[in-house]
């Protein structure tokens, strides 16, 4: 080992070091894989996460955290690697099959939504199950994330638990309870071993429908057989909430496997328990028969004869017999009530009591065809009946087969668009919304969204898209629209309720804060929203509470909802831990400054608003928060160029352009100043306060006429105010003084006295303050009437006896000059 | 869920010769012993190195000193002196090493110290070689080389078991190259696969390694933040 040696050596490390980083990063969709690459092999051994915090792809704190996570990671991997299984070492090999903490060991399966793999959890040292989606069809998605989320409620010893929702943007999965056993696909079981499989699948599907969920695609394959006997039922890729949930496919009756499906099902109509309990009688009936209960040259065939309701003949005729006949009824009536009934049937049944069911003859399953088709009282027209139902059927699937070509191209259109999405948040993450690219691909996607519309106008996640290009559009009064229209065609459709909620949140755009200035100092208030906004809020917070926990959605909305409260520790605690996520979510970050502001943090706050603003969020309310943020610290000039960025966005918010004007005139820019309250007088109400205001400003300039016509005018406005009266007279006093500095004697002696004189107004206002007097007085010395002068001094102190110190020289004055 | 929920329980570092040594109870088990022995023996080298070259004592000299050393340190029970927060093990040891060095008391220790327990098999310490600077630093610097060594060694062992040989090869020839810088290219002509597999190779061995070394350095390591710093200031 030579130095040499130990320098190439560590440079290998690091250039894996580097990868894992990327592999990091990819995993958090921070970056795609090609970019990675390409980025990777732009910088030397070992600098590629420096690159990045360069590049403002990571902050330096993400860039720590994801380093030490790494790190251990590795630490912890390599550290368990002895007490690792042999297939997990082998497979920990390649590092390709590595998704988050999970190793890929094999697959154990293909099915239509995907592959499900054998893995190892290498943080809790398990087998699970890992369940892939392939392919990207929202439709697909969704429908693969819902199964999680509704299988995610279930705990019973007979359902595969759901340990794990994983939401990777290239590969969603779900991590579920590995079953070391076999699925009962194709198997033939001795009758008893049946019965009990059955028994005990049929205990865990009726804890689901207490749950209130219905499987609706029982059959063997989806019921698991450990090695210890323990049964297991699995795949609620199909499963519905019982109650309300909308359709989430256009073409019901397709879903599910012809082979085991009840009659109700192959006709589109809706599925409750008693579905399930035929699904368990046809999977005893494979168990049994070694055969599906349908069969048929094709699908249509199946379906056909699933829709029939005839009971499949079967070999054997004992009780076991009987109760899949009654299990699989055609009438749903005349099936077990309950999956409990029929596990409790087939418990008797392996005790050897005896059975509830009875066996039907033929006159019954006569009256029971009369009684299905009562139109039609004889065989022959039964078999008719059968035709037309046939027809019927195959209507219905041509249509059925016409939507689906439609809902392919839709989602053509849908998958076309979804880069685009994905650059748009990465460019927004850059701080990149100003880039050319950015409206480039904003357009795309508007017009993806169109063609997908045009193609299936009334396409739930078709309507989404449009949504979605709304809402990156920050036209949140259309997207709030947009996503209302989603969920009148699917309420499950959590996405959009979760972009609604926060579109309804977003809409909230005036900044609900006052800055109140008292004694020199300034505070900031806040402003609950006004009741015009309570109805949006509550819309948008109902939005939030009926998306499923964990939605990322939901954790924003909860903490927008603590801010609206006025519960300012909650929002930025959940704000902040959110944002140390996902990054790009200006509004957010805007929201979170609003809150460390109101919390009592400004430099927090003004490093969120900074955020905020970088990621493109540059509309009025944020540049007002940063202002804010700025003068509660005294910074005006910093807040008076927020508030000047505000304004130009949205000039019609007279409120911030009063509290610019005022930091201005604590910066002494008057002209600037001048300028502000020329706008805010422009149109009316007339207000004294800007009146004023403008006349300390013109005042200060030296246009003293023009100082003292809007004093005189705030006057006239409010002729109760005693400090409109008090302005006045300073404003005169202060042109006095300028006269008298020209030597124009006459006009100043003018002034003076029409300062007097609104002192006189002043106190007839408000005989009790001693402020008026102490004016006057001061205006009368000026003008060598020392007596009277002294008298106002003296009525001043009357008033408030400390004033004697302040006056004492004034009051020496006058008398020296009256002796 | 719940455990996912809680961003999954972690596991308790698993016992290493360190923490199995720092556990209360029997002090003066022949186990325990064995183990600190064991430990001292992975470590002797360096601290051998660094008495002969950074503290210049000739070849003889050495070898006693550092056998009194690592059997002073056994008598005085010295883990009672050693904060495991504090550090790691080898940062322990240098410092030990450099009071032991500086304290007059080591010639009397010489004489009736020792205990009878060999740490180490002496053969071939005439040959080590390092140069001669400051003390610490060849301590470190050793320490680094053999710690490396050992996990170059044990990779070879392990890929070469696996009838992994080839896999070696590449990464011998990739990472520890001598002299001129090789490429992909020239490494998948010396061995006569593709490319893409040298760079695959590579990547497993450089992984391998990097576990070997994790383990090993876990053997003394205190923690796992202990393991991670380690590995960083190994990997450089």
């Amino acid at each position: 080992m030579d130095p040499g040696m130990i320098l190439r050596l560590r440079r290998g490390q690091a250039e894996e070091r580097d990868r894992r980083l990327a592999e990091i990063l990819i995993e958090r969709g921070l970056l795609v894989p090609e970019e990675a690459r390409d980025l990777r092999h732009a910088c030397d051994p070992g600098t590629f996460g420096d690159m990045l915090v360069r590049m403002r792809r990571v902050s330096d704190e993400q860039l720590a955290r994801f380093e030490r996570e790494s790190g251990v990671r590795e630490v912890m991997a390599a550290l368990h690697d002895r007490e690792l299984p042999e297939e997990v070492r082998e497979a920990l090999q390649n590092t390709l099959a590595r998704v988050g903490k999970y190793v890929l060991v094999k697959v154990l399966g293909r099915g239509g939504m995907g592959e499900v793999w054998k893995g190892w959890d290498n943080q809790l040292h398990r087998w699970v199950a890992l369940k892939f989606l392939t392919g990207d069809h929202p439709e697909v998605l969704r429908r693969f994330l819902r199964e999680a989320d509704l299988a995610s409620q279930l705990s019973h010893p007979g359902i595969t638990r759901v340990y794990e929702i994983g939401v990777h943007p290239k590969r969603p999965f779900i991590a579920l309870e590995f079953v070391d056993g076999k699925s009962l696909e194709g198997g033939k079981l001795d009758r008893r071993r049946a019965a009990e499989i059955v028994r005990d699948a049929a205990r865990a599907v009726h804890y689901a429908h207490e749950k209130g969920v219905i499987h609706r695609d029982l059959k063997p394959a989806n019921v698991l057989e450990a090695r210890d006997g323990r049964v297991f039922v699995t795949d609620f890729g199909l499963a519905r909430p019982a109650s309300g949930g909308g359709s989430l496919t256009v073409s019901g009756a397709v879903l599910g496997t012809p082979h085991f499906m009840a009659p109700e099902q192959a006709l589109g109509r809706p599925a409750d328990a008693r579905t399930d309990v035929y699904g368990l009688g046809a999977t005893l009936y494979a168990l049994l028969e070694g055969r599906p209960p349908h069969e048929g040259t094709d699908s249509f065939e199946i379906i056909q004869r699933a829709s029939h309701g005839a009971t499949p003949p079967q070999t054997a005729h004992d009780d076991l017999s009987v109760i899949v006949r009654k299990a699989m009824e055609a009438e749903r009536r005349d099936r077990y009530e309950t999956a409990a009934a029929l596990a409790d049937e087939l418990e008797r049944f392996l005790r050897g009591d005896p059975i509830l069911a009875r066996p039907v003859g033929h006159f019954t399953r006569g009256m029971r065809v009369v009684r299905r088709h009562p139109a039609y009282a004889s065989t022959i027209v039964l078999l008719a009946a059968a035709v037309v139902a046939g027809i019927f059927l195959g209507n219905r699937l041509l249509r059925e087969r016409r939507d689906r070509t439609r809902i392919e191209e839709a989602n053509r259109e849908i998958d076309a668009a979804r880069p685009l999405l994905a650059q748009i948040d990465r460019m927004q993450e850059a701080g990149r919304a100003d880039d050319p690219a950015m409206e480039q691909a904003l357009s795309l996607l508007e017009s993806r969204a169109a063609s997908a519309l045009r193609i299936a106008s009334d396409y739930a996640p078709a309507i989404h898209l449009q949504g979605l290009s709304q809402f990156y559009r920050r036209r949140y009064r259309e997207a709030e629209a947009t996503f209302s229209r989603v969920l009148s065609r699917d309420p499950t459709y959590h996405d959009a309720r979760g972009r609604r909620g926060l579109a309804r949140f977003y809409l909230l755009s005036w900044v609900p804060l006052d800055f109140v200035q008292d004694e020199g100092s300034f505070r900031i208030r806040f402003v609950p929203y006004p009741s015009e906004d309570e109805e949006r809020i509550r819309g948008a917070e109902e939005d939030f509470r009926s998306l499923p926990a964990g939605h990322r959605d939901r954790e924003y909305g909860l903490a927008f909802m603590a801010f609206a409260r006025g519960d300012f520790e909650a929002a930025r605690t959940g704000l902040r831990r959110l944002l140390g996520e996902a990054s790009f979510r200006a509004e957010a970050w805007h929201f979170l400054a609003l809150a460390e502001l109101l919390a009592g943090d400004p430099d927090a706050s003004l490093r969120a608003s900074s955020r905020a603003i970088e990621l493109g969020l540059k509309d009025a309310p944020t540049h007002s928060a940063r202002a804010f943020g700025h003068a509660v610290q005294g910074r005006f000039d910093a807040a008076v160029e927020d508030a000047a960025a505000a304004l130009a966005r949205n000039p019609e918010w007279p409120q911030l352009r009063r509290l610019r004007a005022a930091w201005l005139i604590e910066l002494r820019r008057f002209e600037e100043a001048l300028r502000e309250y020329d706008v805010l007088l422009a149109r009316p109400p007339e207000r004294t306060d800007d009146l004023l205001n403008r006349s300390i400003a013109y005042s200060e300039l030296g246009h003293h006429e023009s100082a003292i016509r809007d004093a005189a005018r705030a006057v006239e406005i409010a002729p109760r105010d005693p400090w409109t009266y008090w302005r006045l007279g300073r404003n005169r006093i202060a042109a006095a003084q300028a006269l008298i500095k020209a030597r124009k004697t006459e006009p100043a002696l003018g002034e003076l006295r029409g300062a007097e004189a609104a002192f006189d107004g002043m106190i007839s206002c408000a005989p009790a303050e001693p402020e008026g007097y102490v004016q006057r007085g001061m205006a009368r010395m000026r003008m060598s009437r020392f007596e009277e002068a002294l008298a106002d001094f003296e009525k001043a102190v009357s008033l408030r006896a400390d004033l004697r110190e302040t006056l004492r020289g004034l009051m020496d004055t006058c008398r020296k000059n009256i002796r | 869920m719940e455990e996912t929920a809680l961003g999954g329980q972690e596991r308790a570092f698993p016992t290493t010769l360190w923490s199995s040594i720092l556990k209360p109870g029997k002090p003066d088990s022949d186990e325990r012993r064995r183990t600190i022995e064991k430990l001292f023996s992975i470590y002797w080298k360096p601290v051998y190195c660094c008495v002969r070259f950074g503290w210049n004592k000739p070849v003889e000299d050495a070898k006693d000193v550092v056998q009194d050393f690592f059997a002073d340190l056994l008598d005085r029970d010295f883990l009672k002196d050693v904060d495991p927060a504090k550090g790691r093990f080898r940062s322990f040891l240098k410092a030990a090493l450099r009071n032991f060095m500086m304290n007059e008391k080591r010639d009397a220790a010489r004489l009736k110290r020792g205990g009878g327990a060999k740490i180490v098999p002496l053969d071939g310490v005439e040959h080590f070689q390092a140069a001669p600077g400051d003390p610490d630093q060849v301590f470190d610097a050793e320490w680094l080389r053999s710690v490396l060594a050992r996990a170059v060694d044990e990779l070879r062992s392990d890929l070469t078991k696996a009838g992994k040989e080839k896999v070696f090869r590449v990464f011998e020839l990739y990472d520890l190259a001598q002299g001129a810088e090789p490429t992909y290219g020239s490494v998948a002509k010396e061995t006569g696969i593709a490319e893409s597999d040298v760079r695959n190779h590579l990547h497993a061995a450089r992984g391998f390694l990097r576990r070997i070394l994790i383990r090993q350095i876990s053997e003394y390591a205190v923690d796992e933040r202990d393991v991670e710093e380690e590995i960083r200031w190994i990997l450089g």
